[in-house]
Formats: C-alpha cells, sequence, structure tokens
C-alpha cells in the first residue's frame, strides 16, 4: 500500500505540488484531489451548510487540474486559498442555478393558475414580460455597484438573492453563511441585515 | 479513503483526461469489479482511487514510458501490468470513439440518401 494522502500544511508544500501539476506530473493530480477536496467541502459546509458543496468543490479542484496556471502562487494567495475562493464561487452560482430553477417551477405554476383566470390577455403578450425583465435588470445594473461598495460575498449574494424576490430566511441565511444560527436567530439576522441593504438602496437611488 | 474522494474518482472515469476513464474501460471489457481491478494491478482498494484521479500517460508522448513508471512507482505497482492495462483501455476508448464516428457518418449518410426521402 501507498502512503497515505499528504496534508499540505505549509504554503512551500503547496507551492511544491502547484509545480507539478504544472510540470505535468500524472500523479499531482491524484495528490492535490486528496489533499484539499475533504478540507474544501468542510470549510465550505460549516458557512454555506448545503448539500452542492460536494460538487462546487469538485468542480474547483477539477478546474484546477485540467488549467493549472489559472492559479498564479505570485498574486500572494496560498493555493488551499485560491482553491476555497473558487470553490465557493462555484458553490454561490450552484446556489443561484438551483434558486433560479425552483423559481421557474414556482412561475410555471403561478402562469398555469392565471391563464385559468382573468389575465390571459396581458400574459400572452411575449413583450409585456420582455418589458418587466427589462426594467428590473436595467434597474439591478444601476443600483448594484453603489450599493454592494464593502459588502462581503455573502452579503452581496444575499442582496442578489433579494433582489431576485427571494423572501424565504433559511435560502437568504444560507446565501451569508448564517445556515448553522437556531431558526430564530437567524430569522433576526436576516432581518437585521435585510434592513441594512434596504437602507443603502434607497441611498443608492 | 473518503467518500469523496470516491465520487470525484468516478467523475474522473468520464474523462480520457485521467487514468481512471481507461481502468474503467479496461474493467469493464474484463467483466471486473473495482475490487477485482486492484486485484489484478497488486494495489489495495484505496491505492485505486488515486490512481484513478491520476493524469493519463499519453500514448503518442515521448513521456508516455515515463509517466507509467512514475505513477507504477508511487503506487508500488508493476509497472508492466499498468502498462498493459493502460494500452489495453487506451485502445478500446479509440475502438469507441471510433465505433461512434462511423455510426454518426452512416446516420449521415442515410439523412443525405435521396431516396430515402419518398
Amino acid at each position: 500500500m501507498s502512503d497515505s494522502p499528504q496534508i499540505l500544511r505549509t504554503s512551500e508544500q503547496q507551492a511544491a505540488l502547484h509545480a507539478r501539476l504544472v510540470a505535468g506530473d500524472p500523479v499531482a493530480p491524484a495528490e492535490l484531489a486528496a489533499a484539499f477536496l475533504d478540507h474544501l467541502i468542510r470549510r465550505l459546509d460549516r458557512k454555506h451548510r448545503s448539500d452542492l458543496c460536494g460538487e462546487a468543490a469538485g468542480d474547483a479542484i477539477m478546474a484546477l487540474i485540467k488549467n493549472p496556471k489559472s492559479y498564479d502562487p505570485a498574486r500572494g494567495k496560498t493555493l488551499g486559498g485560491y482553491l476555497y475562493m473558487s470553490a465557493e464561487g462555484d458553490l454561490l452560482n450552484l446556489l443561484r442555478k438551483e434558486k433560479r430553477h425552483f423559481h421557474k417551477k414556482e412561475g410555471d405554476a403561478v402562469e398555469l393558475g392565471r391563464h385559468r383566470g382573468n389575465h390571459r390577455e396581458e400574459e400572452a403578450d411575449p413583450a409585456l414580460a420582455l418589458i418587466r425583465e427589462e426594467q428590473v435588470s436595467t434597474a439591478k445594473n444601476e443600483l448594484l455597484p453603489a450599493v454592494c461598495a464593502g459588502l462581503s460575498e455573502g452579503e452581496i449574494c444575499f442582496l442578489e438573492l433579494m433582489v431576485e424576490g427571494e423572501r424565504r430566511t433559511g435560502i437568504l441565511a444560507a446565501a451569508c453563511g448564517l445556515s448553522g444560527l437556531p431558526k430564530n436567530e437567524q430569522a433576526a439576522a436576516v432581518k437585521r441585515l435585510k434592513d441594512k441593504l434596504k437602507k443603502r438602496i434607497e441611498r443608492a437611488r | 479513503m473518503s467518500s469523496h474522494l470516491e465520487k470525484l474518482a468516478r467523475r474522473a472515469e468520464r474523462d480520457p483526461f485521467f487514468l481512471g476513464c481507461f481502468l474503467a474501460l479496461c474493467a469493464k471489457g474484463e467483466g471486473q469489479t473495482h475490487a477485482q481491478l486492484a486485484s489484478a494491478l497488486g494495489c489495495a482498494h484505496q491505492d485505486l482511487v488515486m490512481l484513478r484521479l491520476c493524469r493519463a500517460p499519453d500514448a503518442e508522448s515521448p513521456r508516455f514510458q515515463a509517466d507509467v513508471d512514475r505513477i507504477a512507482a508511487r503506487f508500488h505497482i508493476d509497472p508492466d501490468i499498468l502498462l498493459e492495462t493502460v494500452r489495453r483501455g487506451q485502445a478500446l476508448f479509440h475502438m469507441g470513439a471510433a465505433g461512434n464516428e462511423a455510426r454518426g457518418t452512416l446516420s449521415a449518410a442515410r439523412d443525405a440518401d435521396p431516396e430515402k426521402k419518398d
């Protein structure tokens, strides 16, 4: 049996593994995955509490294996830090995609209901829907940069969800890493953050 | 060995960048389970997970033999057995790819056949 996977504690060890990856050492991809996968999933899960943490960590590791030069040690981040940042970005994208999918399903159901009622004419005009979508998108593009200045990545994700109409406390809490809190504290923290962001939006208008 | 690493190794089996793709094809061709493949290679199951996540040696590259030797040395397996397994897996992969291409060409030819339109 071979040696057990090495835990790369120092940035020098991490840099050496990255150099082997760039040089095309055939064993380096396996060692990278063994050294970082579980660690990344644990870190992501502590903050985001999502079933998608494993997929996001896997995506980040696979992306680095395929394109090792995407990490540039000269930029000052450790390999572990870079992988975490990349995996968290992948996770937030997956969460957004999942949310959009959920909303689309909900929207389809609502649309079906409306068609049975008195709104057929309005909903049958795709141009109206496009105009509404355009208005929302313009408002987002104009307001978001001013509102986002100085916010953490989690708060920005929270804000984006809020702007898209997300109202469920659990999802908003997960976006900014509050899933670990008890429900009542989660609700209070989500309300505080909502109020803070609403004030920022008002000021930016 | 973590279940997450096993999942990632399963994902690597679908990608010819990884050795896992060719090992899986070879095992499938022989009707072997992962345990039987590990036994044929002379390694422990947990090392097979790592082997599947190694970069596949490129048969066209002058580094091919050196890469096979490097992997074999890292996991203490016989380089000749690994070489034979990799070559068989790569042959099966190319046969599969050639088969798909031929099927694609045939169906394109059928679509273009004017007599079939009637």
